[in-house]
């Protein structure tokens, strides 16, 4: 390492952790506009992807030191994309060190953070405007099972044990007491051609189909459900192919699926 | 091999935030350019794609950096680069400027720290700056940051502030961006003077500028906020490097406290009476 890198290095590291040795020749005052700039810029930055996790932490006091945490914490932040940053902070939260967990952050703060992720990841994806469903309302059930359906482009899911569309600094508390949720919630988040995100909540089956849809794209839907069948234990094949249809018209009437117009022999 | 020596924009730009967009949608033309953050485009969602196109139709764009972390010991981040090149291309962008400085040690730290006025520094930096300049086929140019540190003074290699940027200029063989701000903001931080340092520059390659407010923190301390307007002793300095360099392309940067397009016009109009100021008869005569 070269003479000035080693300044470099005493020098970050006095940016990331306000207690750690100053450089040579720099006062704390300096060092302290550093910090502050730092703090303030990436404070700004999650403002705008995680508001709600910074309201409701910043009125427990705990946001400063969760942040204060990150910022010491460069492994995280690879990307130079500052719309990364919420992402960073949710892989922070799901995998938390022990340092993380002396922080008591109220138990579902994961959870709320990805939920809130998921939105901008669904705006930042591609953009469905070259979807080109057909129009689902003249096809019978059999035509349906035997055509291709695609998800929304920019479909997002996320899985979660906490009523995460409920959290917020008010609820916090009561939240927390009421515990988890008796059975996992999914949440689908698309964004239409005009950037408006929707919200849907899914039920078991309309989650593992829309998964199942967005691992393989090319299947007929009854291909689908036979996979389907085969890894949930608790529904028949037959059940499947009765209740898929008016799922999925169900589905494609909030646009988070559609049937696809490059299997139009089907 | 000589980097293609980019055309750049004439008169007045205005720096361009997501809080302007509509505003500029919707008026007549009133900067001359426009200069952005690749970084804030590159991954942002569709519809702010597609209103940066529009006005991309409607006016030059330059763009300005922010995480390519020229001084940074971390290797150079060449997705980054080919994402600009990219961007570049798809916006006809005519002029690409990065900050000399650094943003990242092992991970980013999303600010700008001051690399070391060194000798291996020079050497360092500039042969990362070439690297740029290769893959992006074009020559680029390199601010001067403001800084409220100065780490590395007590090395045996170190030198002051105008020499490394003359020399990093030099190795590199790349543009200076002069901003004219960060001058005045570092003469009151670091105690010299701005109208010294900028004849000290009068040789380097600058051919764009950049002009901002800052924040007075206290009287011996500011802060590069970009969130005010600009003061007399910032204009009077852009003044003279008017005359030092010519009348160069000037780019008004606001950041925050952004304030309604009529108030950046009255300072672009300003910018533009500056530099007609120097077709003036006293100028001329020069």
């Amino acid at each position: 390492m070269m003479a000035f890198q080693s300044e470099q290095s005493t020098f970050v590291a006095a940016l990331r952790h306000t207690d750690a040795p100053l450089p040579q020749r720099v006062s704390p005052r300096r060092m302290q506009v550093y910090q502050r700039l730092v703090y303030n810029n990436i404070d700004s930055l999650l403002s705008r992807g995680l508001p709600i996790c910074q309201q409701l932490l910043n009125s427990s006091g705990q946001w400063r030191p969760l942040l204060e945490h990150f910022i010491a914490s460069p492994e995280p932040l690879h990307s130079p994309y500052f719309a990364d940053l919420s992402a960073a902070l949710v892989r922070l939260l799901a995998q938390p060190t022990a340092a993380l967990r002396a922080l008591q952050l109220p138990a579902f703060i994961a959870e709320l953070a990805h939920y809130e992720w998921l939105e901008l990841a669904a705006q930042l994806a591609p953009q469905p405007s070259n979807h080109h469903w057909l129009d689902i309302d003249p096809l019978s059930d059999q035509q349906l099972l035997n055509s291709t359906i695609t998800t929304a482009a920019n479909l997002q899911l996320g899985h979660y044990h906490w009523p995460v569309m409920q959290i917020s600094a008010a609820t916090s508390k009561a939240v927390l007491a009421a515990g988890t949720r008796s059975e996992p919630l999914t949440i689908a988040v698309h964004c239409d051609a005009t950037g408006r995100s929707h919200f849907t909540a899914l039920n078991p089956l309309a989650s593992a189909l829309i998964s199942q849809l967005q691992q393989q794209h090319s299947l007929p839907l009854q291909q689908h459900l036979q996979q389907l069948a085969q890894t949930t234990a608790t529904t028949s094949l037959q059940q499947l192919l009765s209740h898929a249809p008016a799922l999925v018209r169900q589905l494609a009437k909030k646009r988070l699926l559609g049937v696809s117009s490059s299997n139009e022999e089907a | 091999m000589a980097a293609n020596n980019p055309t750049l924009p004439r008169g007045a730009g205005l720096g361009l935030r997501r809080e302007l967009l509509e505003e500029l949608q919707s008026s007549e033309q009133s900067a001359d350019f426009l200069e952005l953050a690749p970084e804030n485009w590159i991954k942002t969602t569709a519809p702010l794609k597609r209103q940066l196109a529009e006005l991309a139709e409607r006016y030059p764009i330059t763009c300005h950096g922010l995480s390519l972390s020229l001084g940074s010991p971390d290797p150079l981040d060449h997705t980054l680069l080919a994402d600009i090149a990219q961007f570049n291309r798809d916006y006809r962008v005519s002029y690409y400027t990065e900050h000399l400085s650094y943003c990242s040690a092992g991970g980013h730290f999303y600010d700008l720290a001051p690399i070391p006025f060194t000798e291996e520094a020079v050497h360092y930096t500039a042969a990362r700056i070439r690297a740029v300049q290769e893959t992006l086929g074009e020559r680029i140019g390199v601010e001067n940051i403001s800084y409220y540190a100065a780490p590395g003074q007590h090395l045996a290699d170190a030198m002051d502030e105008a020499s490394f940027l003359l020399a990093v200029t030099q190795e590199a063989d790349c543009d200076l961006l002069l901003d004219i701000n960060n001058i005045y903001v570092n003469s009151i931080n670091h105690g010299y003077d701005a109208s010294l340092f900028l004849s000290r520059l009068a040789t380097a390659p600058v051919r764009y500028l950049h002009i901002a407010g800052h924040f007075d923190e206290a009287e011996d301390l500011k802060i590069d906020s970009h969130g005010s307007d600009v003061i007399a002793p910032v204009w009077q300095l852009l003044a003279e490097a008017y005359q030092q360099y010519g009348k160069l392309p000037t780019l008004l940067e606001r950041d925050f406290n952004i304030p309604s397009l009529a108030v950046l016009n009255r300072e672009l109009d300003t910018v533009r009476a500056y530099q007609a100021q120097l077709n003036a008869p006293m100028a001329a005569a020069q």
